[in-house]
């Protein structure tokens, strides 16, 4: 009986061995968030993220006003201790305003970046394990749409789409898809001429097991720094499209929205046009603080120049 | 009546297209021109040769990593030159490879235990607590312990990373091993352990190996029997103590002499060096590939490629000159 039941612990405790277990992952993840905390730039990247999350998390919290709240207080009030960024021409308190604003632009961030991130990755992964005219097909259509710029190919998915703020997203991340299939092309065609990538081969793996379990898993660092770099451009891509109007509408608290809506009034009222303005530069330096944190992080080059 | 080999290469080409000017004449690498040989159960075949000279892609032309241009690999009398992907798999299943580069060859993203036992899992021979089992068998016959599972690759050294790549091929129970240049890139001190685990290994399991190394000494040290490769052809083979006591071939010779030897005593011994480089496999030398450098050619060297002279034991080998020497 005893025999048996430390048998039967050993198995367990070798069965979470076999698959790749959660403390052998998490070994991995805190190495590589050690590594990236090591990075000061990086650090305050994080911070400042973490900062832009928890406003959009728990908006209703921290703003005093609603977002949309007309005569908050008198229109156009420079800050004070009542209204921190002051007032716009409605009476809307801008802090509350510039908090949920937050919501939207981490809305923004993870769709567009969701969708190019997805989408390219595949695009790419697929053009370079299948070769052939697999690959010339895909790839000469991902070089068709790299060589319009990112905004053209945007405006055009919106007055195609209609203006919304919604459809800013899905703009912004069709027009990123090209960049990500590149690396992710790239990258894979490095991974598949490893010996790892043969020896999976040789052993009879699927198309299936060579490309989702041993060349993704290999092609994700590079992408991840990528998509993390990327957010900033989409967050500042949707702001430019919802400033010409053509993503968030009024009375949203969309910072390029904001910034556009200001334009009327910044001569006698900067602050209405400074702080969402602020704002945008700000996220757009963390996640780029962040990104460059990571790459070093994960490029072995880089640690071994430290 | 000898049992059927495992391994048989009949007359085995490899080609690879060369990118030439636009409109140019299409140009071909032969890596491999000609190969036959043949392994049977328990044994090892040593293929020696310089880097470059075709042994690798004899060794990928029989995984089919490449497909092969021209003639038959019969597994256990079996052709799978014509096979597709699908019709390798039970094929690979029972023919196993151990790379050369133990850093290379193992995925990184993956643990050793998943590494060790992903060959169970793709040809559906065992799951769950089954597969544990085997894999931590398989673990302990390599000299690895079965707690090791849970690390990744490169928490691992040179050799026992090595023992993993050694340990993925053995978990299917194949028949033939190919084993690429497996110690060349290990230290010296670690290489003797390695090459004495795989000797272990494939005596107790019966196992056929094709040895691909540069390396005489090591090559002496495993193969039952040697074959020797230049300029993708073979210029002599036969049993390891024919190959290295009485070489024929006038290259071979030139590779034994460069061996080195422990032993003062010994230290005029006659050196063969060799000039010149391997000449280039697009466009080889006429006659017999060898001449271009060989210290004993002769006119007819240049115009006809010379055929196997068979000595005894299955001992064999291609020059005009030593054919007639010893025939005489």
């Amino acid at each position: 009986m005893q025999e048996r039941l430390k048998s039967a612990v050993n198995l367990a405790t070798a069965a979470s061995d076999v698959a790749p277990s959660r403390s052998a992952l998490g070994r991995r993840t805190l190495a590589l968030f050690s590594a990236v905390t090591a990075n000061r730039g990086a650090r305050v990247g994080l911070l400042l993220v973490l900062t832009l999350v928890i406003a959009a998390v728990f908006a209703p919290w921290i703003a005093p006003y609603g977002p949309s709240q007309m005569g908050a207080g008198m229109s156009l009030t420079p800050p004070s201790a009542d209204h921190w960024f002051g007032t716009d021409e409605f009476g809307r308190d801008m802090f509350s305003r510039v908090v949920h604003g937050a919501r939207l632009t981490i809305q923004v961030g993870l769709i567009a970046v969701g969708i190019s991130l997805t989408v390219g990755t595949l695009t790419g992964l697929v053009a370079g394990y299948a070769g052939g005219w697999t690959e010339r097909i895909l790839m000469r259509l991902v070089d068709v749409v790299f060589s319009f710029t990112e905004t053209l190919i945007a405006l055009a998915a919106v007055a195609v789409l209609g203006p919304s703020l919604t459809n800013a997203m899905v703009a912004v991340g069709i027009a990123a898809i090209p960049f990500y299939a590149r690396v992710a092309y790239s990258v894979t065609l490095v991974e598949r001429n490893r010996a790892y990538f043969d020896a999976a081969y040789v052993a009879g793996a699927g198309h299936f097991r060579l490309v989702f379990i041993h060349l993704l898993p290999n092609i994700l660092p590079p992408l991840i720094v990528v998509a993390t770099l990327g957010v900033s451009s989409a967050v500042l891509a949707a702001a430019g499209l919802s400033f010409l109007g053509l993503g968030a509408q009024p009375p949203s608290p969309e910072w390029g929205a904001m910034l556009s809506a200001a334009r009327d009034y910044f001569t006698q009222a900067p602050w209405i046009m400074i702080y969402p303005g602020l704002a945008i530069m700000v996220t757009v330096l963390a996640f780029n603080l962040l990104g460059d944190g990571i790459r070093e992080a994960l490029d072995p080059r880089q640690k071994a120049r430290q | 009546m000898t049992p059927m080999p495992i391994l048989e290469l009949d007359g085995l080409v490899k080609r690879f297209p060369i990118k030439s000017r636009l409109f140019g004449p299409k140009q071909w690498l032969t890596a491999v021109n000609g190969v036959s040989l043949e392994i049977r159960a328990g044994e090892t075949l040593g293929l020696v040769g310089e880097s470059g000279c075709g042994k690798s892609t004899v060794g990928k032309a029989i995984m089919k990593l490449h497909d092969p241009s021209d003639g038959r690999i019969l597994i256990k009398g079996k052709d799978i030159a014509p096979l597709t992907r699908a019709g390798m798999k039970p094929v690979w299943r029972k023919v196993q490879t151990i790379f050369q580069d133990p850093f290379a060859s193992l995925n990184p993203r993956m643990t050793a235990g998943a590494i060790v036992g992903e060959p169970l899992t793709i040809h559906g021979l065992a799951k769950g607590a089954e597969k544990v089992r085997i894999v931590s068998d398989t673990f302990r016959k390599v000299g690895l312990r079965p707690d090791q599972m849970d690390r990744f690759a490169h928490e691992f050294s040179g050799g026992q990373r090595q023992r993993l790549s050694i340990a993925r091929a053995l978990v299917v129970g194949p028949d033939l091993i190919i084993a690429d240049e497996p110690v060349s890139a290990l230290d010296v001190s670690i290489q003797a352990s390695v090459i004495n685990l795989l000797i272990r290994l494939q005596k107790e399991m019966g196992l056929a190996m094709l040895f691909i190394s540069h390396d005489m000494s090591v090559v002496e040290h495993v193969s039952h029997r040697v074959a020797v490769m230049y300029l993708g052809r073979l210029v002599e083979s036969g049993p390891r103590d024919q190959i290295f006591r009485n070489p024929q071939h006038p290259y071979t010779r030139a590779l034994l002499s460069a061996v080195p030897v422990a032993d003062p005593s010994r230290r005029g011994r006659e050196r063969i060096v060799l000039k010149g480089d391997v000449p280039s496999p697009i466009d080889p030398p006429s006659g017999c590939p060898f001449r271009t450098r060989c210290p004993i050619a002769e006119d007819v060297c240049a115009s006809a490629m010379p055929g196997v002279t068979a000595l005894s034991h299955g001992h064999g080998f291609a020059c005009h000159v030593r054919a007639r020497e010893v025939v005489a």
